[in-house]
C-alpha cells in the first residue's frame, strides 16, 4: 500500500506481507514448525516481534509425540488447534485436551512447567501457538481453555483471547492485546481491527486483504497504523484467520 | 534380594539402594543424576539441582559442594580428580576441593549460538562422559556433542547439532550417542559418525548403556514415548534386537537419559511408572526388580 501519515499515532502506515515460505523452519522427526518470528536458534534481529506478539509458530506434531515437560516464565501463551488434539499438563496441576475451536491460554507468570503432547496415535496435530508479552510480570501462573466453536461458526471475527474483558474470549494478562479469530466462509468479508499493530495470519485457505493483495495459507500481513482494512475470504475455500491487535 | 548387586536408584523422593535392604537415603531430595566417583570409589549424586553429594560404596553420603547461584545442575561426571557438572542453559562447572567454578572454555565453544530447544527455551548440558584417553564429551540438548582433549580448556563441536542427541557415552574406544535419528556411533572420537537404525521399530533414542561388548538403547516413536522398548546390539555390531524375554511387549513412555545403566553383564533400567527391570545376561532376559517406585530420575549399578 502507499505510505501515509497517521495523524493519531504519527506512525507510518504500512502493510508488510510475509509469505509462508519465508518463515524460519525447524524440522525434527516428530516436529515440523514454521516460525514467523525469531525463535530458538533462528535469529534475525530485524524480525523479533510485531507489537506485543513475539511468537507465531505454525506447528505439526506427529502422532503420539510432542513437547516434553519444559519451563516458561512471564509470557502469555495462546494455542489454537487447526486439526487433531493436543494434551496439556502443567506443574500447577492443570490438564486439558484442546481441539479445533477450543482456545487455550497459559499465563507463565513466575514460572510454570508444562508438556504438550499429541495424545492420538493415528493422526498429527496441527496448531498455532502464539506468545504475547504480559502487562504484569511475576503473576501466579494460570491456565484457561474455552470452547468458542458456537461463536466462531456464526461467522465474522470473534475475540479468542483478550486482555480487554471480552466475555466470549479466554482472558490474557495483557490489556493492550486481543486475538481475533475467524472461520470465514467463501467470499465472506470482514474488517480487520484498527490498531497500532495488527498481525494477520492466514492459518487455512486464502483471502484478499485490501492494500496488500492475496494472502495464502501460512502467509501473514503485519499492519502498522494501517486503519481498518477489508479482508475477503477466498471465493471457493474460505479462510481461517488469526488476527492480533496490539496497542503497544 | 540380599544376594543381588546393589542398584542405586535416584528418584524424586530420594536415593534408594536396592539389594541391601537400605531405606531411602538422602530422603526428601530429588536426585537429578548419578555417576561413579573419581577413581570409581563410591558414587556421586546431584541432589535438588543444587548440591553435589558423595557416598562410599557402603558408607554414608556427605555433601561435597553446592551450586547456590546460576542455573540448576543437570548432569555430572568424574574427570580425573575433579567433577564436571553440566547445568541448564548449557553451562559447565568444575568442582575441585569442594568449590564449583565455571569452565570458561565451554562458553567459547564454536557453534554455541546455534544451540536451542524446540520449545524456544535455553538448552541444557544434558550428559557428560570421559573417554579412556581423557577426552571429555559434553552433550547439549539441543546442541550436539562437543569435546575437549585438554581437560576442558578448549572445546570443539563434533556431530551435527540437529541430530538431536540425548546422551553421550564414551566406552570401549567408541563414542555412542542416542539421538532422534537412531544411535550415532563414532570410532574416531567424534571426528566422524555413523547412524545405526537397523532392527529398531522407531528411531527416537534417549538412553544408551554398554554391557560388556553389547550395546543397549531405549527407543520410541518420539518425545511422547508411545511404543517404547529396549534394544540390544550384540557385540556392538549388526542390527539391534528388541529385548523381550521378561519385559512387556511395549513400554509406555520413554526410558530416559540416565535411567538405563550397565556394569559387566548386568543391566538395569527404569520404566515410566516406577518399575525397575534388571538383567544379568546383558539384556537377553529380564526380571522385574521393583515396582511402584517414585519417579525414577537416574539409575546406577554398584
Amino acid at each position: 500500500m502507499g505510505v501515509v501519515r497517521d495523524e493519531m499515532t504519527t506512525a507510518t502506515a504500512t502493510i508488510d506481507v510475509r509469505r509462508a515460505d519465508t518463515r524460519f523452519h525447524t524440522r525434527l522427526p516428530w516436529l515440523d514448525s514454521r516460525h514467523s518470528f525469531s525463535f530458538g536458534h533462528h535469529r534475525d534481529a530485524a524480525n523479533t516481534h510485531h507489537g506485543l506478539l513475539l511468537v507465531n509458530n505454525d506447528d505439526v506434531v506427529r502422532a503420539g509425540t510432542g513437547f516434553d515437560t519444559h519451563p516458561h516464565r512471564d509470557m502469555e501463551i495462546v494455542t489454537w488447534v487447526l486439526d487433531g488434539e493436543l494434551e496439556h499438563k502443567d506443574s500447577v496441576g492443570n490438564k486439558g485436551v484442546i481441539y479445533p475451536g477450543l482456545a487455550q491460554r497459559m499465563s507463565a507468570g513466575t514460572g510454570i512447567w508444562h508438556s504438550e503432547m499429541n495424545p492420538r496415535g493415528d493422526a498429527d496435530v496441527h496448531f498455532v501457538q502464539m506468545w504475547v508479552l504480559p502487562d504484569t510480570e511475576r503473576v501466579d501462573p494460570s491456565y484457561e481453555q474455552l470452547d468458542i466453536n458456537a461463536e466462531i461458526d456464526r461467522g465474522g471475527l470473534v475475540p479468542v483471547a483478550s486482555g480487554r474483558g471480552h466475555d466470549t474470549a479466554i482472558a490474557i494478562r495483557q490489556r493492550d492485546a486481543v486475538l481475533w479469530g475467524g472461520r470465514l466462509r467463501p467470499g465472506e468479508q470482514v474488517s480487520v481491527p484498527d490498531a497500532r499493530w495488527v498481525h494477520l495470519f492466514v492459518a487455512r485457505g486464502a483471502a484478499e486483504l485490501a492494500g496488500a493483495g492475496r494472502l495464502y495459507e501460512g502467509d501473514a500481513a503485519r499492519l502498522t497504523a494501517a486503519g481498518s482494512a477489508r479482508l475477503v475470504a477466498d471465493a471457493k475455500r474460505g479462510a481461517e484467520v488469526l488476527i492480533w491487535e496490539t496497542r503497544r | 534380594m540380599s544376594a543381588r548387586p546393589t542398584v542405586l536408584v535416584g528418584t524424586t523422593e530420594g536415593l534408594m539402594r536396592l539389594g541391601e535392604h537400605r531405606p531411602v537415603e538422602l530422603a526428601g531430595g530429588r536426585v537429578t543424576a548419578l555417576a561413579p566417583a573419581p577413581d570409581r570409589r563410591g558414587w556421586l549424586a546431584l541432589l535438588g539441582d543444587r548440591f553435589l553429594w558423595a557416598g562410599e560404596a557402603d558408607g554414608p553420603w556427605d555433601q561435597v559442594a553446592s551450586f547456590d547461584e546460576g542455573p540448576p545442575a543437570r548432569c555430572l561426571v568424574a574427570a580425573g580428580d575433579d567433577v564436571l557438572v553440566g547445568t541448564a542453559e548449557a553451562h559447565l562447572l568444575r568442582v575441585r576441593d569442594g568449590r564449583a567454578e565455571p569452565v570458561p572454555g565451554f562458553e567459547k565453544t564454536e557453534g554455541r549460538d546455534g544451540w536451542y530447544t524446540p520449545w524456544g527455551g535455553p538448552p541444557d548440558t544434558r550428559s557428560l562422559s570421559v573417554g579412556a584417553d581423557g577426552t571429555i564429551y559434553a552433550n547439549v540438548h539441543v546442541g550436539g556433542i562437543v569435546r575437549s582433549s585438554d581437560a576442558g580448556e578448549t572445546w570443539e563441536p563434533t556431530i551435527d547439532i540437529d541430530t538431536d542427541v540425548h546422551q553421550v557415552l564414551a566406552v570401549n574406544g567408541s563414542v555412542l550417542a542416542p539421538s532422534a535419528y537412531g544411535l550415532a556411533t563414532s570410532a574416531d572420537g567424534g571426528d566422524s559418525w555413523d547412524m545405526v537404525t537397523d532392527g529398531l521399530h522407531a528411531t527416537y533414542l534417549r538412553a544408551v548403556a554398554v554391557a560388556g561388548d553389547d550395546v543397549l538403547v531405549s527407543a520410541s516413536t518420539g518425545p511422547g514415548g508411545e511404543r517404547s522398548a529396549v534394544y540390544r546390539r550384540a557385540g556392538g555390531q549388526g542390527p539391534f534386537e528388541r529385548c523381550q524375554a521378561g519385559l512387556p511387549e511395549w513400554l509406555s513412555g520413554n526410558i530416559d537419559t540416565g535411567t538405563l545403566a550397565a556394569a559387566g553383564g548386568r543391566v538395569v533400567f527404569a520404566a515410566p511408572g516406577g518399575t525397575l527391570y534388571a538383567s544379568s545376561d546383558a539384556g537377553r532376559t529380564w526380571e522385574t526388580l521393583a515396582e511402584g517406585l517414585p519417579r525414577v530420575t537416574a539409575v546406577a549399578l554398584g
